[in-house]
């Protein structure tokens, strides 16, 4: 089995909430206990909805929150206590690529500074050829160097955003919704960039979306959040063709499909997403499941492999059924 | 096709700014019947929001709008703005995709929903109050009762949306128009709202114009598209003819740069190259042409002559704006 690139130990992010004085302070359970490996050169789709906490999980693994309980190892080296200046060399591996790519470039810096900045943290002097090289990685040209992030689309944007995580030739870039700004047309270029370099340079990517087309687009395995927790997780192929979860097989049911008259056999859930403040006890997904009964009340299930298959787990007392085998 | 109760014919919207005249609409044409949806669908500045907004009459001082707008054979543009007032939101009304800020914080839900409804109709207070219940339990609330003296940073934006479009249903309108009314939510949420917006349709007979970026929405409610770039129509006819007879480069450009989430992935997704145009950049030939891989079939005409919209094979009424005039084959 090829090398760890990450590997999340129980991890769990709460946010305090400071409240008025007189009340107890409560905590949002943002992340609620998460195992995630991901290895060298495979694709790790993270989707759920808005609230399920995968955005935090981004962004502990890049060890840009501090995990609350847990551990974060990067290449097989536990960094959860390395802090500030001794992070540097951690963060050459890892990288990370924002959603809005409006917002996560510096205004008033050149194309060329934002991409030198990375070099400079870690005490290299780029040079021009360099910058070069790293704009046409991402398929812009050698004069946008000079220009400045209002001068550029949307989707220009995110790549030079793209471009700029690669600078310092990470093993693993994670994506926080690196498409879902972009127009459709847009959205599928910056797609193919992404597929192109993880041929080209063996790249690793863990990306958070939760849009499930996209993500079944470029993913090899896949894990569903759900309320901080992981409910299922396998290859990708075999979660959207056999989902075990009843919260995977509700999601992937409600999305609509680009092709008139085909009719999707939908589970509209009832209700909204609990809030991470208090969750329910036991299974996160009990209080808009159509299969809950008074077990799944008592005691969180964990994940376990589907029909005997390791790969493929999930976190329910009731796992939908394996397809029949195909003959 | 039923009687339209909503058509517009030759809309164009011209915007004056420091820069000059922005042609964001640029001569347009649609109709929509009771109980039928029709989806307009386009890129960011394709001007399909705009074209809405010229609808309802709700475009800033510096837009000039002109055309025909006509709802049951009466001309809306130029009406002065008392007698719009007492169409738009009666005969009218409009979801828009933040729910949040077409609601009033200082309000409860249940009072923005009878103003709404008092202001059409000569009630007392209690009546409307009677109302806004009715409709919040119409569109879902659970507790409408109790939920109606709640505010809305209390309720989850599906639950926000549902307020809006109660609010938008209260006077019972022929037309609905709904500009990515599920953009924001998330998908098991956006599938709630859109078989909410379905059961509508279905009990009061209203004609719903979905403003959308979402392919796998459109194919799954609309019964006609209209796909827009650049301020025109690129092409329009059923949701059939567009989805398996496109004929213009751009609607089969963005049917195949979609992700599908049922079947498994092609190798690559196919790319239209480029992006979207500014409005106003291009002034003559196709606004297309330049992210167009067809232009090598075609030649010259595609710089120097704008296509307009000619009749395809297809079920009804199938029309693309192509000087390539024949259903273009699948480059990769």
């Amino acid at each position: 089995m090829s090398e760890e690139l990450l590997n999340l130990k129980d991890v769990k992010k709460y946010f305090g909430l400071r409240g008025a004085p007189w009340r107890k302070a409560q905590a949002v359970r943002a992340v609620d206990g998460v195992n995630l490996v991901v290895r060298k050169g495979e694709t790790v789709g993270l989707v759920g909805e808005s609230g399920s906490g995968k955005s935090t999980l981004a962004r502990v693994a890049t060890r840009l929150l501090d995990p609350t309980q847990g551990r974060v190892e990067i290449g097989g080296t536990d960094v959860t206590k390395v802090r500030g200046r001794r992070l540097r060399p951690i963060r050459r591996r890892i990288q990370m690529v924002f959603q809005d790519p409006q917002a996560s470039l510096n205004p008033r810096q050149s194309v060329g500074t934002i991409l030198s900045t990375p070099y400079r943290a870690q005490g290299i002097r780029p040079t021009r050829a360099q910058l070069v090289e790293l704009l046409e990685q991402v398929g812009l040209a050698e004069q946008y160097l000079e220009r400045y992030p209002h001068e550029f689309s949307g989707g220009q944007r995110q790549r030079i955003g793209i471009a700029r995580a690669l600078s310092v030739k990470p093993d693993l870039l994670v994506c926080d919704e690196p498409v879902s700004a972009l127009d459709v047309s847009v959205q599928a270029q910056v797609l193919n960039l992404l597929a192109d370099l993880r041929d080209e340079l063996g790249l690793s990517y863990v990306l958070v979306a939760h849009d499930l087309a996209v993500v079944r687009q470029v993913a090899d395995r896949i894990a569903v959040m759900y309320l901080g927790t992981i409910v299922e997780e396998g290859p990708a192929a075999e979660v959207y063709e056999a989902p075990a979860h009843p919260y995977t097989k509700a999601l992937l049911s409600a999305v609509p499909v680009p092709e008139p008259g085909v009719e999707r056999d939908r589970i509209v859930l009832t209700g909204d997403v609990p809030t991470p403040i208090d969750p329910p006890s036991g299974c996160p997904f009990r209080t808009r499941c159509y299969k809950a009964q008074d077990v799944c009340a008592t005691q969180r299930p964990v994940l376990e492999p589907v029909a005997g298959n390791t790969e493929h787990r999930a976190a329910c007392y009731f796992p939908e059924p394996p397809p029949p085998e195909r003959t | 096709m039923a009687e339209p109760v909503l058509e517009v014919h030759d809309l164009h919207v011209t915007f004056t700014t420091e820069g000059g005249l922005v042609p964001a609409v640029d001569g347009i044409d649609f109709a929509v019947a009771p109980g039928e949806t029709l989806a307009i669908v386009g890129e960011s500045g394709s001007g399909k929001s705009v074209s809405s907004a010229a609808v309802m009459g709700l475009l800033p001082s510096n837009a000039e709008v002109t055309g025909e707008v006509l709802l049951d054979g009466r001309e809306l543009i130029g009406l002065p703005g008392d007698e719009l007032r007492k169409i738009r939101g009666n005969d009218i009304a409009m979801v828009f995709q933040d729910a949040l800020s077409a609601l009033n914080p200082y309000y409860s839900v249940g009072w923005q929903v009878a103003e709404a409804y008092r202001l059409h109709h000569d009630v007392s207070k209690k009546k409307a109050h009677q109302r806004a219940i009715e409709m919040l339990d119409k569109v879902g609330i659970p507790d409408a009762v109790r939920r109606a003296d709640s505010y809305p940073h209390e309720f989850s934006g599906g639950m926000r949306q549902r307020v809006v479009i109660a609010m938008a249903l209260v006077n019972d309108p022929r037309v609905l128009i709904a500009d990515e009314p599920t953009t924001a939510l998330d998908v098991t949420v956006q599938a709630q709202i859109m078989r909410l917006l379905d059961d509508v349709q279905a009990e009061f007979g209203t004609a719903l114009v979905l403003i959308s970026h979402d392919l796998g929405v459109v194919a799954e409610v609309a019964d006609d598209v209209l796909v827009m770039y650049a301020g025109r129509a690129a092409e329009r006819g059923t949701v059939r003819d567009i989805f398996f007879r496109a004929a213009h480069p751009y609607a089969l450009g963005l049917l195949g740069a979609m992700p599908r989430v049922d079947v498994p992935p092609k190798p690559r997704l196919t790319t239209i190259p480029g992006t979207p145009p500014t409005p106003g950049s291009i002034t003559t030939g196709c606004p297309f042409q330049p992210r167009c891989a067809y232009t090598h079939l075609v030649g010259e005409r595609c710089i120097t002559e704008r296509p307009e919209l000619t009749p395809r094979p297809g079920e009804g009424d199938h029309e693309a704006a192509c000087h390539l005039g024949r259903r273009p084959e699948v480059l990769l």
